[in-house]
């Protein structure tokens, strides 16, 4: 009813117990109607007293009325929980706060206005939002990009030692999330359980869109993010309120970007011809020309390009040839000339670099006789043995080839593709390995043929098989009836790429005899969900499949690998060689990828088996790109090394114990999301708010809770504007303590005068 | 005897017939209070009425400016009649206990009042305390017995402790 009476009263509705200090007064007139009779002889005496006493017992009596009277309009005023307010002369007061700002470190921080980074801005504006607060208040500090952490996790009350802290605070290479951050936020307000009355939440940042929405839609939360915020907003009387300074990034919102880097091929060979394509973004609003661009391995420059136009919104890639003279992991970066966000114009890129990727060729038919062996066409495709005299380019793949009886003494791990060509039977031990194998990054080849049990590979291999083997099909004859691979479906990345080679159509593989392909019976699993068809019939039906578990992943292909059920290895066109090289370089996974991430993801390395040990004992120590060790974890039951999130942009190094101390690159790029300096306006994110409780908004919202548009404010970005608005919600300082303590004395003084005064004489 | 308010209603002579005893008794029954008390002008009068000396005994509240009464007792005193007054008081009228909104209705024509007596308590308590010094110190001063009796207490008890303390004193 009085909105105002918010500001000075936190249970305004309880003023109306004030009412009650017209008891004493009620009372005072019920009882002069009500009265008994006496007959008095001695009136005389009682009119002396009373005319003795009658000027002094009016007094009295008021005082009495009047104490008794403010008793109950201050008890009744304690219950309202009445504040004093900044601004009210020598009453001014200001109940204590419990603040937390959120500083957005994300690299957008980074745009240089004014001939400085906004980060410093922030940092100076978060400075004096710690400095005006009074002792007793607390502050806490989260640095919010792609994760939010706690700047100060002990000090809250400290605030000498949290200035020091935000002074030092260092911007992220990491995207922002600016509703994870007020989330996060909130979980410090429900954590910490502050006695202060007042909860504030001040978000500093830049007035860029990706903190805020990704593709067009407000960034979502998870569910336990959503329960804080439910939490911290629950009881209305409360709830923090949440201020928003966006600071200005002035009208030039110009940025390049430099976007991506890969190489063509995953597997990398070195003295081989290796094409690395570079991805470059213009956010801006005007075309750039004649841009360079600058080819950077191993630290050293070793390619210029120069982009001729590089117009908004139309990526370019520039493609750099170069040659590898080594083996080993090599930094690779591709750098453009500062601007004015400088954070993003480098991209980076970790890679191994292999004289030969060796393969395990297992061989379920060996025969004496050339070419007769199950997979003696495979190895041929594999490396052709007249490749080098031929002239042809060097193929990286290198085959050994051994039989199912040596299966079981195979040290698997020395091998990044190993192929089961017709293999009857594989030990339960060797199926195990073959899983963990698979697991930690491997890649594994099934062929199938006449050795094959359906029912026996079913039953054992079960956890391996993209597809379950189902009944033969066909005879198996040359000269009789036969099918045809589809040329339509080709979706497959490999047999994509394989379209792409003129002259070689699909049509002209023919199968005689081979398994159906059966889904697997679950209903759903990651690994389920994972395959794809590679190779199909003509009818559609699935002649090969793959399926990733784990890191690595598993192709079948339900027929043979050699002419006996097809004739894929004899085709005319010669299809066998590229379609099978395509299908192994596809299949085997480059450690190396897993060790290329976005900032805020962690780094992880599998180690040999037998350098894990070692790696417990001597630590394994990661080389920051500024030059600070971070040590890893290293866990022996996966065999891995990882580190935490990280958060800075750039090429990190980790030498491996041993005697040969190998060096290994991981490569961290920023997400090309927020170089988009692009803004949002004030309007634009309170209409991802309710404007009530419960009520909807136009499109979509940030938060599921009831956060509306009134408990979170957008302000300028100076630290005057700011202040205002604080004072404007503020909640002043609170007294019922005060009042609770002179209602206590006045009880005290009212029961002493009332004795004194004659009242309770009896 | 003699029955007075503010003058004497009755006067019956003294006499040791039995018959005098049956009219005091009578008279005594059929007595109404009626007006506000003379007290001192009577006792002048009766001083003068009374011509034998005797005993002078006066039953009364005594509700009455103490400085008249005395002076009326001394009046007593100097025609040699031996003198004791009982002054008989209800016990209220004694410790003043009422402790909420009352209205006193007096007799002998005072003016009602409604107050609160728990704040007259104190100083009815003084007026009634100042009274009675005053008639103790005055009656000590003219040998006039002096004995207060509260109407809660039986009046043999009373009667026989007074007496009791009468005799003692006599045999000093």
């Amino acid at each position: 009813m009085f909105p105002w009476l918010t500001s000075f009263f936190a249970n305004p509705a309880l003023l109306g117990g004030a009412a009650a200090g017209s008891i004493p007064v009620i009372i005072h007139l019920l009882n002069k109607q009500r009265f008994k009779k006496v007959l008095w002889a001695a009136m005389h005496w009682l009119w002396a007293a009373q005319k003795k006493a009658s000027r002094r017992q009016r007094i009295e009596q008021l005082i009495l009325l009047l104490i008794r009277i403010l008793i109950l309009v201050l008890l009744a005023l304690a219950l309202a929980r009445p504040a004093l307010q900044e601004g009210m002369g020598l009453l001014a007061g200001r109940t204590s706060v419990y603040r937390v700002l959120v500083l957005d470190n994300s690299y957008s921080m980074g745009h240089v206005v004014g001939g400085q980074p906004l980060f410093e801005k922030a940092k100076d504006l978060a400075v004096q939002l710690v400095d005006k607060l009074n002792p007793g208040d607390e502050v806490d500090v989260l640095l919010c990009n792609n994760s939010t952490e706690e700047l100060t996790p002990t000090n809250s009350l400290k605030h000498e030692e949290v200035k020091r802290d935000v002074k030092a605070a260092a911007i992220s290479d990491g995207s922002t999330n600016l509703p994870r951050g007020i989330a996060y936020a909130c979980r410090m307000i429900n954590d910490r359980k502050s006695k202060n009355l007042r909860k504030e939440i001040i978000v500093i940042t830049d007035r860029t869109r990706s903190g805020w929405e990704i593709g067009g839609q407000p960034k979502k939360l998870d569910s336990s993010e959503e329960e804080q915020i439910a939490k911290a907003f629950e009881d209305p009387k409360s709830k923090p309120k949440i201020w928003v300074a966006r600071l200005s990034g002035g009208d030039n919102k110009e940025n390049l970007v430099a976007a991506s880097l890969e190489v063509e091929e995953k597997v990398v060979t070195a003295r081989a011809d290796t094409q690395l394509a570079a991805t470059f973004k213009n956010v801006g609003t005007q075309s750039a020309s004649k841009v360079p661009v600058t080819l950077m391995v191993d630290g050293e420059k070793v390619a210029r390009e120069e982009i001729p136009l590089l117009e908004p919104l139309k990526p370019q890639s520039v493609v750099f040839h170069f040659t590898f003279p080594e083996a080993g992991s090599h930094a690779v970066s591709v750098q453009m000339e500062p601007d004015l966000l400088p954070n993003d114009n480098t991209a980076f890129l970790a890679v191994d670099v292999e004289d030969q990727v060796k393969v395990l060729c297992v061989d379920g038919q060996q025969r004496v006789t050339p070419m007769q062996s199950e997979l003696d066409h495979f190895r041929q495709a594999l490396s052709p043995t007249m490749a080098k005299e031929a002239g042809a380019a060097r193929l990286p793949l290198f085959p050994e080839v051994i039989s199912d009886g040596a299966l079981p003494d195979a040290n698997l791990d020395n091998y990044r593709l190993v192929v089961l060509g017709n293999v009857a039977l594989i030990p339960p031990d060797k199926i195990e390995a073959l899983k963990q194998y698979v697991a930690r990054g491997g890649a594994l080849w099934i062929w199938l043929g006449d050795r094959i049990d359906p029912a026996i590979y079913n039953k054992d291999l079960a956890a391996l098989l993209p597809m379950l083997i189902g009944e033969p099909v066909g005879q198996g004859d040359p000269e009789g009836a036969f099918e045809k691979l589809s040329d339509k479906e080709m979706d497959h990345p490999a047999i994509a790429k394989f379209r792409n080679i003129k002259g070689l159509p699909m049509h002209e593989l023919h199968v005689f005899r081979r398994f159906k392909l059966l889904p697997r019976p679950e209903k759903q699993s990651k690994e389920k969900d994972s395959v794809r068809t590679v190779l199909a019939l003509e009818d559609g039906e699935p002649i090969a499949c793959d399926m990733r578990l784990g890191e690595g992943r598993v192709m079948l292909v339900g027929t043979t690998a050699d002419k006996d059920w097809n004739n894929w290895p004899g085709a005319v066109g010669g299809q066998y060689l590229p379609l099978v090289n395509l299908l192994a370089l596809d299949l085997i996974n480059p450690s190396y990828l897993i060790r290329n991430r976005v900032v805020g993801e962690a780094f992880e390395y599998h180690l040999p088996r037998e350098s894990v040990s070692e790696a417990r004992r001597e630590g394994i120590k990661l080389v920051t790109p500024s030059g600070e060790p971070v040590a890893m974890d290293v866990n022996n039951e996966t065999f891995s090394a990882v580190t935490k999130p990280v958060s800075k942009a750039g090429i990190y190094t980790a030498e491996l114990p041993g005697e040969k101390k190998t060096v290994v690159h991981f490569a961290a790029n920023r997400n090309a999301e927020e170089s988009d300096l692009d803004t949002i306006d004030d309007h634009e994110i309170k209409a991802y708010l309710p404007a009530n409780a419960g009520s909807a908004t136009e499109r979509g919202r940030f938060f599921e809770s009831n956060i509306t548009q009134e408990d979170l404010e957008l302000t300028a970005d100076d630290y005057s504007s700011i202040e205002t608005s604080l004072k404007k919600h503020s909640s002043g300082k609170e007294i019922w303590r005060w009042l609770i303590g002179a209602v206590l004395v006045l009880l005290v003084v009212e029961s002493f005068l009332a004795r004194r005064f004659g009242d309770y004489a009896r | 005897m003699v029955l007075f308010d503010n003058g004497i209603k009755k006067f019956i002579p003294a006499s040791a017939s039995p018959a005098h005893l049956r009219l005091i008794l009578h008279e005594l029954a059929n007595v109404v209070p009626d007006q506000r008390t003379d007290v001192g002008t009577i006792f002048h009068d009766l001083a003068e009425r009374i011509k034998r000396k005797g005993l002078i005994v006066i039953i009364s509240d005594l509700f009455d400016d103490p400085e008249k009464l005395l002076f009326g007792l001394q009046h007593f005193r100097h025609k040699r009649h031996e003198v004791i007054v009982f002054q008989i008081l209800d016990d209220f009228e004694m410790r003043f206990p009422f402790d909420s909104m009352t209205l006193f209705e007096g007799y002998e024509g005072w003016q009602e009042l409604l107050c609160d007596p728990r704040a007259l308590r104190k100083g009815y308590m003084e007026e009634y305390e100042q009274f009675t010094e005053k008639m103790k110190r005055g009656c000590r001063n003219n040998k006039i017995d002096f004995v207060p009796i509260n109407t809660k207490n039986p009046l043999d008890v009373v009667l026989s402790a007074y007496l009791a303390t009468r005799l003692n004193s006599k045999f000093k």
